[in-house]
């Protein structure tokens, strides 16, 4: 996993140039008659090659902030632009887009496909990406990309295996080997430790770091663990539905 | 037009826009489409009982329908052949005259191949071989005809069963039987044994004269095998004229081996002959009773006619039954007249590709200007009349279309309870894979992609399901005669009676048109079945997607 800066290239913007920008998010669930405010008004800006965290209580919002920023989801009011465009304005199809080709997500609870081996879940993405009569022009070179990926997180040994044979700390290395799989310019992690124990939760937080340090990955997590959350350049609390810095 | 009647062809129309949809997304769309499509029809299993349905449903439609289809087919085709394709006939026994007249201007028609006159009437026939005390005796109906001319109109002379190539066979396999009679004779060549050989060779002959006069009335066995069946040896054989029978007269299926003994047998047939003044049936006449030989039998595949028709010349029919031409003295004039003769029916063919139809109004007017020219006038019903040869049959076969009707009605139930399966099943599944659908969405398909996939296992279902019954329904049909008689050898089960649908066999063919839609069909409700869960998929939000328990 130490060549991890070598083998990815992700295309990068000029270090430190904003991508990211939420300004005055508000985000509200309807249950039954009453309206549950979670996120009041959010404001944040994510800069090319930064990894930030977001910490937080459960239930204060943090998934619901990352959901919204990697266009999975349209908040109630306030703005979240991606290069400059906003994301609400997209459609749908322009939002997939954006989702398979510039976002990539890894999830607490893993969400592999349990229909298909490890590589193919690792080559979801490129799978989405491209057409029946292109991925079968491109195929070696995708198998290839994702063979790579797969034997950086350790994996070169499970690749026909499906994800239920898998232990937990190596179904999250194959999500991140599928998030990283169409090279994105942003990756979110919502508490991509959260499902694991401690020894195999510091593995993927490695993993997550290196990934930052030698490849220059923008990452946003958003974990419930402080101990993790410090591992990030910046660390930012989500309480009462706003977002501040952490102290300290 | 109705609100529902918009309704349900609204829904008619979805299903092959939804199969065109997803054949488009699965060839143009994410590669992902094609992937999960198979991956879900293999792994999970509950799809299979969609798949079962759909096939069940097609290969029960399909041998349904292929039965149906296919006797209504046989019925016409075998009609067809035994009519031609255009009749002239009155509804009474005793004919029309100036037939002779109304065929020479038919034949001067130019799309006109081929027309021959025959005779009906009704008899009683007993049948057996030498002095059996058993002979068979059954009503038959008697058709007189001119075996030369009629294998130009229909398809009678297929059906006879000493067709050249038998009679060649046979004669070759007498000619053999001589030879070896003769080869183990004495040194001189010269006959040995008890005249065995002799005969064998007179029998060879016989066939080989058979086969070359081929259609004709001419008797299958030597004079000496005919004489040895009379009572009194120095009997002429000659006196006795030919017959043919139809198969199940002598008790035979259209497969079933021919013993030459059945041509030695002889035939009593009594005719019901009318009357002279129409006003009754005349059985005191014993000329009306004659003994024949049984030349050939013939096998048209319909029951009815295989089981109760015997054919005579035309000419010796239409003399026993007094409709011949005759002269008689006016009692009126005193002078000598000539009663002309009388057939039943004329039968036409018509040239290859001249519709019937189009010939029809040109017989009609031919047989209207001899009725006029010889000022001959038959009220109704029993007027003379020119139909094709399906309107001859028009109320039997409408009667079989309309069940076939009543069939695609059931086709159409049967449709929308493989759709509800269909759709049960798939809301079962969309409902099972909404975490995944989260997935497949959060790592970037769109909508229309999600659609395509669950699109694509419907028409996958489809396909699959609607080429295994096609399959099914093709081992059952191909093989249904040997299925039924396995049945009813093992458990009694006698599904078809050829009393009732006339045919001694099941059709087991398969009409390509009907193929065709059948599995159309299929597919289009499989598709159709998967549309509404398919777009329950489409829309479902990632998030919620993904949040699902």
């Amino acid at each position: 996993m130490s060549a991890i800066a070598d083998k990815i290239s992700s295309p990068q913007p000029a270090k430190g140039a904003a991508i990211l920008i939420a300004s005055g998010v508000r985000k509200t669930f309807r249950m039954g008659d009453s309206e549950i405010q979670v996120l009041s008004k959010v404001d944040l800006t994510v800069a090319a090659g930064e990894f930030i965290a977001i910490e937080g209580r459960s239930g204060s919002g943090k998934s619901t902030l990352l959901h919204l920023l990697g266009a999975l989801d349209e908040c109630n009011a306030g703005v979240v632009t991606y290069d400059g465009r906003d994301i609400a304005k997209l459609s749908s199809s322009r939002r997939a887009f954006l989702r398979n080709t510039q976002f990539g997500f890894v999830f607490q609870f893993y969400h592999l496909l349990p229909e298909l081996n490890v590589l193919e879940n690792t080559l979801l993405s490129a799978m989405i990406e491209n057409s029946l009569l292109a991925f079968r022009a491109k195929k070696s070179h995708l198998r290839s990309r994702a063979k790579e990926l797969l034997t950086q997180m350790g994996l070169e040994h499970r690749l026909r295996h499906r994800p239920q044979h898998l232990s937990g700390g190596e179904r999250q290395r194959v999500a991140i080997a599928r998030a990283l799989m169409n090279q994105p310019r942003v990756l979110f992690a919502d508490e991509p430790t959260g499902n694991l124990d401690a020894d195999t939760g510091r593995q993927i937080m490695g993993v997550l770091e290196r990934l930052h340090q030698q490849a220059g990955q923008t990452i946003v997590m958003v974990t419930h663990d402080r101990s993790l959350a410090c591992k990030a350049d910046r660390v930012l609390v989500l309480e009462g539905g706003i977002l501040r810095e952490a102290e300290g | 037009m109705p609100a529902i009647q918009i309704i349900l062809w609204s829904i008619v129309a979805l299903a092959p826009l939804a199969t065109i949809f997803a054949l488009i997304r699965i060839l143009t769309g994410p590669r992902l489409i094609s992937k999960l499509m198979f991956r879900y029809l293999f792994k999970r299993r509950i799809a299979w009982v969609s798949l079962v349905a759909v096939m069940l449903c097609t290969a029960m439609v399909l041998i349904v329908i292929s039965v149906m289809g296919g006797w209504l087919r046989m019925f016409r085709q075998t009609n067809h052949a035994l009519i031609g394709d255009l009749i002239v006939y009155r509804g009474s026994l005793d004919g029309f005259s100036h037939y002779q007249d109304m065929i020479a201007d038919i034949s001067q028609i130019p799309g006109v191949k081929a027309v021959t006159a025959t005779v009906h009437t009704v008899g009683l026939a007993e049948i057996g071989v030498g002095h059996t005390p058993n002979p068979i005796r059954t009503p038959v109906e008697v058709m007189g005809l001119d075996i030369k001319q009629i294998g130009q109109v229909n398809g009678f002379v297929d059906s006879l069963h000493l067709q050249p190539e038998v009679l060649r066979a046979k004669s070759k396999e007498y000619a053999e039987a001589a030879r070896k009679e003769h080869g183990a004779g004495t040194a001189d060549g010269l006959p040995m044994g008890d005249g065995l050989g002799n005969l064998d060779a007179e029998k060879a002959k016989t066939f080989q004269a058979k086969a070359d006069s081929f259609p004709s009335w001419q008797k299958a066995l030597p004079d000496e095998v005919y004489r040895a069946e009379l009572p009194n040896s120095r009997s002429d054989p000659a006196r006795f004229g030919g017959i043919i029978v139809g198969c199940g007269v002598i008790g035979l299926r259209g497969n079933d081996p021919r013993e030459d003994y059945i041509y030695r047998a002889w035939v009593k047939l009594t005719l019901l002959k009318i009357s002279g003044d129409l006003s009754s049936v005349d059985l005191q006449d014993k000329a009306s009773t004659n003994y024949y030989w049984l030349i050939d039998d013939s096998r048209t595949g319909v029951y009815q006619a295989d089981q109760n028709f015997v054919y005579l010349p035309f000419d010796v029919l239409q003399n026993q039954l007094n409709m011949g031409a005759s002269a008689y003295t006016d009692a009126n004039t005193g002078r000598q007249e000539t009663e002309p003769a009388r057939c039943s029916e004329i039968l036409i063919s018509v040239k290859p590709g001249v519709d019937p139809y189009a010939a029809k109004p040109q017989i009609a007017e031919a047989v209207n200007g001899v009725l006029q020219k010889f000022n001959l006038y038959y009220p109704e019903p029993g007027e003379v009349r020119v139909e094709t040869w399906d309107e001859k049959q028009r109320d039997f076969l409408s009667a079989v279309e309309h069940e076939k009707s009543l069939l695609v009605i059931l086709f159409a139930i049967i449709s929308v309870v493989a759709i509800f399966l269909v759709f049960c099943i798939f809301f079962m599944i969309v409902m099972e894979k909404t975490r995944d659908i989260g997935i497949v969405k959060s790592v970037g398909a769109t909508s229309s992609s999600i659609a395509g996939i669950f699109l694509g296992y419907g028409l996958t279902i489809g396909l699959v399901g609607g080429g295994m019954g096609l399959l099914l329904a093709y081992l059952v049909v191909h093989n249904i005669n040997q299925l039924h008689a396995w049945m009813g050898t093992h458990f009694g089960i006698q599904i078809w009676n050829a009393k009732t649908y006339l045919f001694d066999t099941i059709p087991n063919t398969m009409d390509a048109h009907d193929v065709v839609v059948i599995v159309s069909v299929a597919i289009l409700s499989s598709v159709l079945g998967a549309l509404v869960p398919a777009i329950r998929a489409a829309r479902m939000n990632p998030v919620e997607a993904l949040r699902w328990e």
